[in-house]
């Protein structure tokens, strides 16, 4: 079980991510804040080290991917909001961010997680598939088919 | 488009509120986990053994017979009789009595209504309208129950002529259960072998208890009427200077059997 203090600082260097994943997946803030409990407290009661902050991140990813999957199938998730209040609730600053947000949000789940993982966190096709447990070729099929949605609802350039 | 994405998405933060509130639950549902002493698993563990030999104890405190009601007719039944005064066993002695005591529905109820409702029962007045013998013995490991239920059972059978009580300890009786007997039957068939030795203990189990005292009685007679007959001789011995000491041996025994169990 780890400390107070090694929680509150997860909390503070991981909550902004955890709130992504969260907006990615959920359309609402009760279950986001589900998702945090659920998420925090796991991590306060894994006793394993981890080997690096690396893979610590890719854990506090990992494990809120499968919270906020877990939490759809079930019958207790809260009902959804229309995605311009999730935005709103997240609060981006500007229209033009909220319109990116909007196209993301409007792609099927399945594209959602990988466009996420690749454009924002950085990650490789490879690393998406060891986090998500997906073959490294099925996500480069899910970022190309995806980038060309986004591509088609941004009306943009669609850099790789 | 890469950009884009990196600047929408970083705006989005968990507010100040949202991440409190996330520390404050958690700490909160690692409580009962870091409060949790080291003992508390042994503390649980002598909790358990304390209910446990509680338990047991307190099993065998209601389930140990401190007075027996032995009731006899020809059913022959006997109640154990806890120190709550509780009934907590009916045995049935010869075929009839396991039968009337399969028919009772005595358990757990206090001696008292037990015994009226025995007394009351259409197998025992049945037989009493009959001219049988009732006979309720009560045997007694703890003096002052035993006494108390004695007082009982010896109110509850006053004024009717064909019933009689009486007590007797454990040690007077303890082999009647060997024979196949009741303690009230063995009791009689202790008063009845003091006269003769005819009948053995299996062929008791089958009397009615009417039918032993008449034998006991047929015995101090035919005691009595020779123990006459030994003065007569002595008495016309004496003329000639003999003196006789007759007591009659019957007589000495039918007082013996009124005392205790009347």
């Amino acid at each position: 079980m780890r400390s107070e203090t090694e929680l509150t600082r997860a909390i503070e260097q991981y909550a902004d991510t955890v709130r992504r994943i969260c907006l990615v997946h959920l359309k609402n803030q009760a279950d986001t804040e589900d998702i945090f409990q659920n998420v925090f407290l796991k991590y306060a009661l894994r006793s394993a080290p981890f080997e690096g902050p690396e893979h610590e991140k890719a854990w506090i990813i990992r494990v809120t991917v499968n919270a906020c999957k877990d939490l759809l199938r079930s019958f207790f998730h809260s009902r959804t909001v229309p995605l311009e209040e999730a935005i709103r609730q997240a609060a981006p600053a500007t229209t033009e961010q909220r319109e990116v947000l909007l196209a993301v949000l409007a792609l099927p789940e399945k594209y959602r997680n990988v466009i996420y993982l690749h454009y924002y966190e950085g990650y490789s096709a490879p690393e998406i598939g060891a986090l998500l447990g997906k073959k490294p070729n099925t996500v480069y099929t899910l970022l190309t088919r995806g980038r060309q949605m986004l591509k088609t609802a941004l009306g943009g350039e669609a850099d790789a | 488009m890469r950009e884009e994405l990196r600047q929408a998405f970083d705006a989005v933060h968990a507010d100040e509120t949202l991440k409190a509130r996330t520390r404050a639950r958690v700490l909160q549902a690692m409580q009962p986990a870091r409060r949790a002493p080291r003992w508390a698993p042994a503390l649980a563990a002598a909790v358990c053994c304390v209910v446990a030999v509680a338990g047991v104890g307190g099993y065998r405190l209601y389930f140990t017979p401190t007075s027996v009601i032995s009731i006899d007719i020809n059913p022959s039944i006997e109640l154990d009789i806890n120190r709550f005064d509780k009934v907590i066993r009916v045995n049935g002695y010869n075929e009839d009595g396991v039968a009337f005591a399969d028919s009772l529905d005595v358990l757990y109820l206090d001696y008292s209504d037990a015994v009226d409702q025995i007394v009351a029962s259409e197998t025992v007045t049945d037989c009493l309208a009959r001219d049988e013998l009732l006979s309720i013995a009560v045997v007694q490991s703890n003096p002052k129950q035993g006494q108390e239920i004695y007082d009982y059972v010896s109110a509850c059978t006053d004024g009717n002529q064909n019933a009689l009580c009486c007590q007797v300890s454990q040690e007077e009786v303890s082999h009647a259960h060997d024979l196949g007997l009741s303690y009230g039957k063995y009791q009689a068939y202790l008063d009845l072998q003091q006269y003769t030795d005819d009948y053995p203990p299996e062929e008791i189990a089958g009397m009615t208890m009417r039918q032993i005292h008449q034998l006991i009685d047929d015995c101090q007679e035919e005691d009595h009427d020779t123990a006459q007959t030994a003065e007569t001789a002595e008495n016309s011995q004496s003329a000639s200077g003999h003196h006789g000491e007759g007591e009659g041996h019957g007589q000495g025994n039918q007082y013996r059997r009124q005392q205790d169990c009347d």
